[in-house]
């Protein structure tokens, strides 16, 4: 077990060197463009270009947080009967 | 400014970072941390890489990636919830079952 532990200590140190060395490339950062992106640049590509992507992500957030209410909802007695307006005997 | 080589390289350290956490934590919010700095790093990726060609996809990828992030946490955060409450701890090795 210790065996592997440092195997992947050991890859995750050589992954990370690799990572650094490739990203931080001058020939990868070497044809730049001069036109920066501006924030309307941006609005109008969201808007027209991945307007149904956009749509589908407002969906999936929509059932991830009914589905997180949902998972944390607490129906110990009291919550049950506060939520439906009865009183305990 | 800062050059997008820069912000690569720091995306890098921190994705490995996020990594090495996600491999070797067993504290199931401390894993879900790490992997938020990965996604993280991810997103300073697309964000040097959108600067460094003048295109706005980029920036589209990265507000998609957070938002995307944002449920999972939800998600995440109510499942250790279910987690606790079933199990009185959140520690991921004394969670090996998917069944309730």
């Amino acid at each position: 077990m210790k065996f592997l532990s440092l195997v992947t200590r050991i890859g995750l140190l050589s992954l990370g060197m690799i990572l650094v060395s490739v990203l931080s490339a001058d020939e990868v950062w070497a044809d730049s463009s001069d036109n920066a992106p501006t924030t309307s640049g941006l609005a109008d590509t969201m808007l027209n270009e991945w307007a149904l992507p956009l749509l589908v992500l407002g969906i999936l957030m929509s059932v991830a947080m009914i589905g997180a209410a949902y998972l944390v909802r607490d129906e110990r007695r009291e919550n049950l009967l506060w939520e439906f307006g009865g009183e305990e005997e | 400014m800062i050059e997008p080589s820069w912000v690569s390289a720091l995306s890098a350290l921190l994705f490995i970072i996020g990594l090495g956490g996600a491999f070797t934590r067993k504290n199931a919010i401390i894993v879900l941390m790490c992997i938020e700095l990965m996604l993280n790093a991810a997103n300073m990726q697309f964000a040097a890489a959108a600067v460094h060609h003048g295109d706005a996809t980029g920036w589209v990828y990265t507000i998609f990636a957070i938002a995307i992030a944002a449920s999972e946490v939800a998600i995440g955060l109510a499942i250790f919830l279910a987690m606790y409450g079933k199990h009185e701890s959140i520690s991921l090795d004394d969670v090996d079952v998917l069944k309730n």
